[in-house]
Formats: structure tokens, sequence, C-alpha cells
């Protein structure tokens, strides 16, 4: 276990090395990269952070409480960011591209290249350092009362927002096993659906729709009811105990589902092979 | 599987090992009607491979042939563990690709010809350090290694120039290099070759016979370029429709088409010349086809002398493609369906 | 004609080769989120309460035009995704022009969007709370100006591309939250703050859809709004035809 976690490390120190060289390749595109990041991770949230202002809040959350939400969005919508260079985290586009294959040649279990090939900790840290940002000034407006297990369990909300997303986008990616190039994007269009609804407030909703919401498609838990436990809103305490197990069920399902394309993935191979994406 | 069986390195003699190894694939197949494809989009079922036996030993240079969809990609997809037979048995150096596949891949070496391994946005130097991290290759043998590639692949005028600018031949041999980093035992390359051109594919091949000879290196490749292959390989494995046509060296193979010869007699008008065949004139270039089995080189020799106006006389053996060319015809005409 | 609609059935067909149920599947996932941003709507206008000057009605108009209309306010051609394959090549090698081959390409790949997912939930529409007729007459002359503007800022975004050699991710990626803000097409421009809206409503970003939303939902005013989608239309149409014409050749080499 020991040698695993170290190997792990290993290879994330070689990526984010590796990342820091493509970035600081010329300056034109180091600025260039910081400019498009800054404004894509500012441009996606701002709509609505702009009708919460224009409406005095959305639904039952201040523009203040709306800001920590956003915040946290960005944060953990920039960690999977972070950590999807090469589609590692859509797999379905690696499966559907038949680019499993290179995964294949490579001495290293499959999960361990999945977690460390995509790491873009310098290139692909706009969003979650935008995200920290929006989320300690809303902190601060907020004047909330930070403690270290707050702050513990914050980094915890946003670890399990990260598994969510990327257990669901794994979920989904099982089609890309039987139908290669209809599903090639599957795993994106699930990873855009919820990050398109995972930053609004769904008190309003009906109760059906909230726990679709929350279950099913759960955009709601990317941000919206990890905010409300961490803000002292949650409409049951349980919910800080239920939040993460259902985190570890979705990454947990992820995980088997992929496993299980694997295997069909033995039987049938891929007769598809698009260069495209692959190590760039 | 205990675990020490999956991390199992043990010595080998004998690198590719398939018994009686079949394996079946569903094509989609779909018409000009929208409708249809939606509601029934229909298949139909490929036989990849057939019960193939194939057994290569430790240092053989094996050339893998066949004419397009033989089989030869699937077999080489089943020797890395990508995908799985559906029925007999696979080893690889001494391993089960689908399970050892990790251990496996340290010892051997895989280059398909249309993909590349190398990191498209960063300079070839920095996918050769990358392979050095995920292969845990000592620093003894990746300088070595590095030096070696560098000195016969010519590299060094590229190492750090971006893939992505780089020609095919550049990619290829970059691709090569890098593949060699960990000191593979058995290589396995599908269409290394492949739009190189001849300057290229010389290099290519003479460094393949190099690893051979030099480091023992086993060897096995494909490619639609049959002259190529003879000139590489000792041994010549075709593949036709999923079965194993032809096993053997070079010499066999143009023995077993007949050991066709051509002859080319350039004088004025077109000469009759018994037991031949006329392929073709060009002017005063006039060639024949004949079998030696039938018409002796002597006999034929002075058939000609007592041709009248004859100014020069040619033999040769049939080029290797135009062999090839007549075998695939003729099993695809024997090949059932 | 016929090369263009040969061309068009071809790219129509693409998308039946991948079944029924691939084809659900995603339009599945964009109704629920259209669904969703009603819902949103909801809340923020309940029945009979005006937000921003807008109705409920108004507002869920908005949201399902979006969806029904989508490819065509948010125009993408394949040259932008071709030119990572380096296969825009083969739109030379045919005896049409390549901007005709880039337009009913397009046009055949909206087809099963059209079918799918427009037609079914622009029947829905009175059911969900939306209004089936647009407001303005004016609306179709603003979709067919907006839908040109779609192609030049596609072919512009394809020479940025180019231009920027490795950084094709960067540009989608700054490109799809800038449509998601810019173009109006997710939020209403009279409902953003501190007259935002007014100031993006002329832009050439906002001329793209929220120009053509607002007067399918009687928000827009057609004096203001067709005339700076005709001024964005011939600027850009210049502009990106000769942009286009000068990065032909970075094209042809890049990605092949």
């Amino acid at each position: 276990m020991a040698g695993k976690v170290k190997r792990l490390f290993s290879l994330w120190a070689h990526y984010a090395k590796m990342d820091a060289q493509w970035f600081a390749q010329d300056t034109g595109m180091f600025l260039l990269v910081v400019f498009s990041e800054t404004i894509a991770n500012f441009a996606a949230v701002t709509g609505l952070f702009l009708l919460a202002v224009r409406f005095g809040g959305v639904g039952d959350m201040s523009v203040d409480e709306m800001l920590f939400m956003l915040g946290f969005y960005t944060l953990s919508t920039g960690l999977v960011n972070m950590m999807d260079g090469g589609n590692a985290l859509n797999i379905s586009r690696r499966v559907g591209r038949g680019q499993l294959d290179h995964c294949l040649i490579q001495p290293l279990p499959l999960w361990m290249q999945l977690a460390t090939e995509g790491f873009l900790p310098v290139s692909g840290s706009a969003g979650a350092l935008c995200g920290l940002g929006f989320l300690l000034f809303a902190a601060a407006r907020l004047r909330l009362a930070v403690s270290p297990l707050w702050v513990l369990g914050t980094v915890l909300f946003v670890l399990c927002s990260f598994a969510i997303q990327v257990g669901m986008r794994y979920i989904v990616s099982l089609s890309a096993f039987f139908h290669p190039a209809g599903s090639e994007e599957i795993s994106a269009v699930m990873g855009g659906f919820l990050s398109s609804l995972g930053y609004y407030p769904l008190s309003g909703l009906p109760g059906w729709a909230r726990a679709a919401l929350n279950t099913v498609l759960p955009a709601g838990c990317l941000s919206w009811l990890p905010t409300l436990i961490l803000l002292g809103k949650a409409p049951s305490p349980t919910l800080s105990f239920f939040y993460p197990l259902f985190a570890v069920l979705i990454f947990g399902a992820g995980v088997t589902t992929f496993q299980k394309g694997m295997k069909l993935y033995a039987k049938r191979g891929s007769s598809r092979y698009k260069a495209m994406g692959h190590r760039s | 599987m205990p675990n020490a069986a999956l991390h199992d390195t043990k010595p080998w003699d004998t690198a590719v090992e398939m018994t009686q190894v079949s394996k079946r694939f569903r094509q989609k197949q779909n018409g000009d009607n929208v409708l249809a494809n939606l509601l029934h989009p229909r298949h139909k079922t490929v036989d990849a491979l057939k019960e193939v036996d194939l057994t290569i030993r430790r240092g053989e240079f094996v050339a893998y042939a066949g004419p397009n969809g033989a089989g030869k990609s699937t077999t080489f997809k089943l020797l890395c563990g990508m995908i799985g037979a559906d029925s007999g048995r696979v080893r690889t150096c001494g391993l089960d690709p689908l399970r050892q596949r990790i251990p496996l891949m340290r010892q051997i070496g895989v280059l398909f010809g249309n993909r590349t391994e190398l990191w498209w946005d960063h300079p070839v130097l920095s996918s050769f350090t990358w392979k050095k991290a995920v292969w845990e290759i000592d620093e003894r043998t990746y300088q070595e290694q590095f030096a070696l590639a560098c000195e016969m692949l010519d590299l060094k005028h590229f190492l750090h120039t971006f893939v992505r600018e780089l020609s095919l031949g550049q990619r290829m041999r970059a691709d090569l290099g890098m593949m060699l980093m960990h000191r593979p035992q058995f290589i396995l390359l599908d269409e290394p070759t492949l739009g190189l051109d001849v300057l290229a594919k010389r290099r290519m091949i003479d460094f393949l016979k190099y690893l051979n000879r030099e480091q023992g290196t086993t060897i096995l490749v494909t490619s639609h370029d049959l002259d190529d292959l003879t000139e590489m390989a000792q041994r010549i494995v075709m593949l036709s429709a999923g079965r194993i046509a032809f096993d053997g060296a070079p010499g066999d193979l143009q023995r077993r088409a007949g050991d066709p010869r051509r002859v080319t007699v350039v004088c004025g008008a077109t000469p009759a010349l018994p037991g031949c065949t006329l392929l073709g004139s060009q002017g005063e270039r006039h060639t024949f086809a004949f079998d030696p089995g039938r018409v002796s080189v002597s006999a034929l020799l002075s058939n000609i002398a007592r041709l009248p106006g004859v100014k020069d006389v040619e033999l040769s053996r049939a080029p290797i493609e135009g062999v090839i060319a007549e075998l695939y015809r003729n099993w695809r005409e024997e090949a059932p369906g | 004609m016929k090369p263009t609609m040969a061309t068009m059935r071809m790219c129509l067909k693409e998308s039946s080769y991948f079944g029924i149920v691939n084809l659900a599947r995603t339009y599945l996932i964009k109704l629920f989120g259209t669904l969703f941003m009603l819902m949103i709507w909801r809340m923020i206008a309940p029945d009979g309460v005006e937000a921003g000057g807008m109705t409920y009605q108004q507002l869920a108009t908005f949201t399902l035009m979006t969806g029904i209309l989508s490819p065509m306010l948010d125009v993408r051609t394949p040259v932008s995704s071709w030119l990572h394959e380096g296969t825009l090549l083969s739109l030379y090698q045919r005896p049409m022009g390549v901007m005709t081959q880039l337009v009913s390409m397009t046009l055949g790949r909206w087809g099963t969007h059209l079918v799918f997912f427009s037609l079914p939930l622009y029947l829905l529409m009175p059911a969900l709370g939306g209004s089936r007729l647009p407001a303005s007459p004016w609306f179709l002359p603003s979709l067919c100006l907006a839908v040109t503007q779609g192609f030049l800022v596609d072919f512009l975004f394809a020479c940025l591309i180019v231009r920027a050699a490795n950084l094709s991710w960067q540009i989608e990626s700054l490109r799809r939250a800038l449509t998601g803000l810019l173009t109006g097409a997710v939020i209403p421009f009279s409902l953003l703050p501190w007259g935002i809206g007014q100031a993006l409503e002329l832009s050439p970003m906002g001329t793209l859809a929220g120009a053509t939303l607002s007067l399918y939902i009687g928000s827009g005013d057609a004096a203001r709004l067709l005339p700076a989608q005709a001024f964005w239309t011939a600027v850009l149409l210049p502009l990106s035809l000769y942009l286009f014409h000068k990065s032909t050749e970075r094209m042809m080499s890049y990605g092949g």
C-alpha cells in the first residue's frame, strides 16, 4: 500500500513537471492560458451571480450565500478540470476513440494511470484557485465561525463533490464500450449536464425534482447540498453523514461500471481509433 | 490468482505461444434508411482468427503478413492483452497477457505504426523522460538505450522539437526509440514502415536487424511491404481469412508459389518462346514468365540464342510483391463465402 | 444543389448510425436541463409576479426557445472540430466550395436535433407554460441574421484555434463560457443588473442569441436589435472570410 501511494505521488510529481514545462513554453501562450482560464471560470458563474444581485438572492439564499455556493462549485469543478488532462475523467472519449489501447501497454494499473495522467496542477488550476477565492471571500462576508473541523468538513465535501462528478461520468461511460462512436461524448454530456445545473439553488423546486437532482442526476450534490450543510441550513443534520456516503457510493458505482466495461473491452476490443485528444 | 503470479517474470524461451486461438467480432452494418438504422441496427459477425496455432522462439525475427482484414492487428492485440481470445490459449513471454499485463509490459515493447505514444504538445525528450518515470527504468539502462537510439535512429537533431512539428519519418523514429527505452526482450511492430520514405525505411530496417542480431531481441513485425519483410525476417507467417496460410522461410514462400522467373529479351519483333508466357512488351524489350521446373534455363537460353537480332537477355526471379499478390488472389478464391 | 443535398443527407444519416438509445439519452439530458431552468424561473417569477419586467410565460418561452433553436443560436460547423483531426484537407478535394460544404454539413447535422428534440419540445410548449407563437414578426429575419452571424463567428473561432496552435482546448472552454454569458442564451439580458444587459444586447455576441430570443418573447425592440444584427453581420462577413482565407494554409497542415 505504501509503495502504491509513493508511486502515485511520484507520478503526480512527474505530470506536474510536464504540465509546468508545457505551460511555460512561451510567454504569449502563458498569458493566453491565464487569461482564457480566468475569464472562462468567472463567466461560468457570473450569470447566476448577477441574477442573484438583481433579485437580492435566489430562492432562500442571499447574495453572499450564493457566492459561497458558486465558490464551492467552481472549486470542485475546477478540481475535476485539474485532473482531466487528456480526457482521463472524460473516459467515454478514451473508450470511444479506442485510446484505451495506449493505457494497456503501460506497466501500471489502469486506475493509477487514470488518476495521474490527467493531472494539470499548473495549467488547469485556474478554476480551483478562482473557486477558493470566491469561497474565502464569501465566507468572510458571511462572517462564518471557521473552525479546524469546519475547514476539514469543507475539504471533505469538496472531495465528495469531485467524487460524485467523476463517478457519474464513469457510470454513463459504460455505454461507450457498447457504442464507441455514438457514446464517445457521453461523459462530457453528463459532465456538462451536472456542471450546467450544479450551481443553482434547489430550495424552491418541488420535492420530487429536488430528490431526483440529489440522487439519480445528482446536480444538487455538486454545490447546493454541501453548501447548505456547511452554512448550517441543511434540513437534517444527518445529511453531513449521508452526503459523503452517497459520494462513496457513486464513486464506487463508477469504478465497478468501468471494470465491467473493461471486461467487455477485452472481449470486443475497439475497431475504432481516433488520435484526437490523445496526449495533447 | 495469487499476487506473486501477477508479477511473475521468469525467464522464457518462447515469446509467443498461441494454441487453437479463435477470435470473433461483431460489425455494425447500416444502410441508407435513416429510420431503419435508428430502430433496427444490423450487425454481421467476422471471424478475425480461426483456431490459430503459432509459436515464436526467443531471438526469432518473424514477419507477420497477410491481406487487409486477415487478423494481423487482432493477433497483436491478443498478444498485448488488449483483448482476450474467445477460445484457445495465448501466452506472451510465458505470461497470460490479459491477467499479467503489467509484468508483461515491462518485458515487451509495442508500436502501432498509425498511432503514437509520444506526447503531442511536448518536445520529444519529454516523452522519453515520461517513459523513464512510468516504466521505472533505472538510470543506467535508460542512458544506454537512449544513447543507442540517438545513434542508430539519428534522433539528436530533433530531441527538443515539439512532437506536433515532426515529419512522419521523424515521429516513427522517435516512437521506435522511445519504445526501446526499457530494453524490451520482445517487440511487436505493426506497420512500422507505414508512409516512410526510402531512407527512413532503410534506417528503420537496419536498426531492427541490429536489435535482433546484436541484442537478441525477439521481433514480430507486420507490413504490407513484402520486400521489406523478406529482407528483415528469417521467418514469414502469412495469415489469410483468420488462418495461418503459410509459415516458413522467405525462400520457401517463393518456392511454394512455384518459384516463377522472368526473362527479358531485347530484339526487334516479339519472339515466340516455347513454354514461356509473354507478360508485356515495351519497344524492343519483351518480358516473359516461365517456370524453371518445366523449362530449363539452359534450354531457354539456347532457344533465345537461335532467335535472329537478339541484342540482350536478362534473367530474374519474379518480384516478391507479384508472387504474394498471386497467393492472396488464390487464397481469396479458395476461401469459403 | 444536388451535391449540397447529398452532403446534408450524409450528415443527417451520421447520427442515425448511433441508434435510437444513444440519441434518446443525449436529448433526455438536454430536456432535463431545459425543465430545470423552467423551475428556476418558477422560483424567480411565480404565477402573477413579474421578474425584471418579465412574466413566467415569457421566461419559460425564452428557455424553451433556447433549447429548440440551440444549434442555430450557437452555430458549430465541423471546421473547429476537424482541425484537430487534420482532415479538413478532404474538403478541398471535392468539387464544391469549402464554405458551401461546411454550411451544408452543419445544416445536415441540425436535422436530428430538430426532429428529435426541437419538434417535440415545440409541441409541448403550451403544457410547459411557453408560447408557440413569436410575439414579433421580426423574429424570423432576426433568426436568419443570427444564423448567418453564427457561421461567421464559428469561422473566426476556427481561425483563432489555428493561430493558437496547441491551445484549442482553452479557446473552446473560453468560447463555451462566453457563449453562456455574453450571447444571452441562458439568462435574458433584461434580468441582468447595473445595465449590463443593455450593453451586451447590441454587442456582436449579444446579437447572436439574445436579440432573436428577446424578439420572440416580445421583450426586445426590433428597431434597435435588427440594425445591430445587420451591422455585425456586415462587419463579420468580410472579416471572417478574409481571415479564413488567410488561415487556409495553417488549417491544412494543422494536426496532419
